[in-house]
C-alpha cells in the first residue's frame, strides 16, 4: 500500500515539474517578445532599483572615469595637433556638407529608403545597469517613456550601432544588444565596395570569433578585407548609414551560391557606457 | 539575523550590476570575476535559517528581483533560484556546513543556475550559443564563486559570532 502511494506521488511529482517546465518556457519565450510591455508592479520595482544603483554607482563611476580620462590626456596631444590643422578645412567642409545633403535627398528617394540619419532627433542616456551574468545580452539606460522612448527605437553609440530598445518603463529601459542572435534582430546592411553599394543580411553573431555573418550577397558580387558595412535603411528599423563594422573575412556557402562575410563590430560591446536612442521626427 | 540576510543580499544584489563597471560584461569576452552573487550569498545564508517557509521567501523575493532587474525574464530566476534550495538543502543532509561544503554548494548552485538558463535559451531559440560557453561561462565564473562564497562566510561567520545573532526559526 505504502509502496503504491509512493509511486503515485512520485508520477505527479514529474507530472507537475513538466508543467512548471512548460510555463516557464512559455513564460520565457513572452519575456522576449518584442512588443513585451512591463506592467505596473515591473516598472516600479525596476525604477526604484536603478534609482538606487545610480547613487551607488556615482563613486564607482567617478572611480571609471578619472582613469579613463588619465588615459584618454595622454592622446590629447597628439589628437590636438591634428585637429588644428583640420580647423582650416571647416569651410570647405561645411560647403561640401551641403552638396552632400542634396545628393542624400535624391539617393533617398532613389533607392526608397524609408528614414536616414537625418531623419532621427537624438537622445542621450547613460547605462545605469548592466548584468555580469552575460547570458541575456542586455543593458538597462536611464531614460524611458517619460522622455519619448518607444519600444523597438534604434540606440547607437560613437562607434556604431549598439541595439534596439524594448522593456521601456516610465523613467528607464532596456536595450537588446545586436549581438543577441533572435529573429526580431535582423539588420538589413549595405556594403560599400568601391563604388558599388551591395545589401545584405546580418544573419547571426559569431560568439566564437566575434564577428557578424552577413549573407544574401551573391557570390559574383566583388567584396574586399576592409570594406566598410553601414546600416542600408531598408527593413524600416534601423535608418541608414549607422556604422557596423569592416569586412574581415569572406567566404562561400555550401552551394557555392552566396557569399558569407564575416564583419569585425565597430561597437566594443564589453565597455559602453553612454548611449544615444534615435528618436523618428515624425514621431 | 533576518536583517543582517536582507543587508547582505542587497548588497550582493547591487554588485551583480557594479561589477560591471569594471569587468566586461559579454558573452564574447568573458572575465574570471563575474559570478551570481546574490545566489552565492543565499546559499551561504542556508545554515542561518531553521525556517523553509521564510527562506524560500528570501530566495523566491531575491530571485523575482533578478528577473525583473537584470535579466528582463518572468519568474525564470524565480524557479532556478528554488530549484537551487531544493538541490542545497538535499546537499546539506548529506554533507556538514563548513567552508568546504559551502563552497562546494556555492559551485554546485552556480552550475545549475547556468545550466537552466543556457536550457530555456537554447529551447526557445533566443540565441545560438554554442555548448562550449556554457562550460566556459561555468568555467570564469568558478574563482569569483569560491572567493565571494569564502568571503561572505567568514563575514557572516564572524558578525553572528560578535552579535550573537540566533538561527531564524
Amino acid at each position: 500500500m505504502n509502496k503504491k502511494k509512493k509511486k503515485i506521488s512520485l508520477g505527479y511529482m514529474i507530472l507537475l515539474f513538466v508543467i512548471i517546465f512548460i510555463i516557464l518556457i512559455v513564460f520565457l519565450a513572452y519575456s522576449f517578445k518584442s512588443e513585451k510591455k512591463l506592467n505596473t508592479f515591473e516598472s516600479i520595482i525596476k525604477d526604484s532599483v536603478l534609482e538606487i544603483q545610480k547613487i551607488v554607482y556615482i563613486p564607482f563611476m567617478g572611480l571609471d572615469n578619472m582613469i579613463n580620462d588619465y588615459n584618454r590626456l595622454r592622446d590629447v596631444l597628439k589628437e590636438n595637433k591634428i585637429l588644428k590643422s583640420n580647423v582650416d578645412k571647416i569651410e570647405s567642409t561645411q560647403a561640401e556638407n551641403e552638396e552632400l545633403r542634396q545628393e542624400i535627398k535624391k539617393l533617398k528617394e532613389e533607392l526608397k529608403i524609408e528614414h536616414v540619419l537625418s531623419d532621427y532627433d537624438y537622445l542621450n542616456a547613460t547605462v545605469v545597469n548592466r548584468n555580469s551574468i552575460s547570458w541575456y545580452n542586455v543593458l538597462s539606460i536611464d531614460k524611458g517613456s517619460n522622455n519619448g522612448v518607444e519600444e523597438g527605437m534604434v540606440v547607437i553609440n560613437s562607434s556604431g550601432v549598439i541595439g534596439k530598445t524594448t522593456n521601456v518603463s516610465a523613467f528607464s529601459c532596456d536595450v537588446r544588444l545586436i549581438t543577441t542572435t533572435d529573429t526580431n534582430n535582423k539588420i538589413s546592411v549595405s556594403i560599400v565596395s568601391g563604388d558599388k553599394r551591395l545589401t545584405g543580411v546580418i544573419n547571426r553573431y559569431d560568439y566564437k570569433t566575434g564577428f557578424f555573418e552577413v549573407e544574401g550577397i551573391s557570390n559574383t558580387d566583388k567584396v574586399s578585407v576592409g570594406d566598410v558595412v553601414y546600416t542600408s535603411g531598408l527593413g524600416g528599423v534601423f535608418p541608414s548609414g549607422i556604422l557596423i563594422g569592416k569586412v574581415s573575412d569572406i567566404t562561400t556557402d555550401n552551394y557555392d551560391l552566396a557569399k558569407i562575410i564575416k564583419v569585425t563590430p565597430s561597437a566594443i560591446f564589453d565597455d559602453i557606457n553612454y548611449v544615444t536612442i534615435l528618436k523618428r521626427k515624425d514621431k | 539575523m533576518i536583517i543582517l540576510s536582507i543587508i547582505s543580499l542587497i548588497f550582493s544584489f547591487l554588485l551583480q550590476g557594479i561589477i560591471t563597471n569594471f569587468i566586461s560584461f559579454n558573452v564574447n569576452s568573458l572575465s574570471i570575476f563575474s559570478s551570481v552573487f546574490v545566489l552565492v550569498n543565499l546559499v551561504v545564508l542556508q545554515e542561518y535559517f531553521e525556517s523553509d517557509k521564510k527562506f524560500i521567501i528570501l530566495f523566491l523575493v531575491f530571485g523575482l528581483f533578478m528577473d525583473i532587474v537584470y535579466n528582463s525574464t518572468v519568474l525564470i530566476s524565480c524557479f532556478i533560484f528554488f530549484a537551487v534550495f531544493y538541490i542545497n538543502k538535499g546537499l546539506n543532509f548529506f554533507l556538514p556546513y563548513n567552508l568546504l561544503t559551502v563552497n562546494l554548494f556555492s559551485v554546485v548552485s552556480m552550475i545549475v543556475y547556468h545550466f537552466i538558463t543556457f536550457l530555456f535559451l537554447i529551447i526557445i531559440r533566443y540565441d545560438v550559443f554554442p555548448f562550449v560557453y556554457l562550460f566556459k561561462i561555468i568555467g570564469c565564473n568558478l574563482l569569483m564563486t569560491v572567493i565571494y562564497t569564502s568571503i561572505m562566510y567568514s563575514l557572516i561567520k564572524y558578525i553572528v559570532k560578535k552579535f550573537e545573532l540566533r538561527v531564524v526559526r
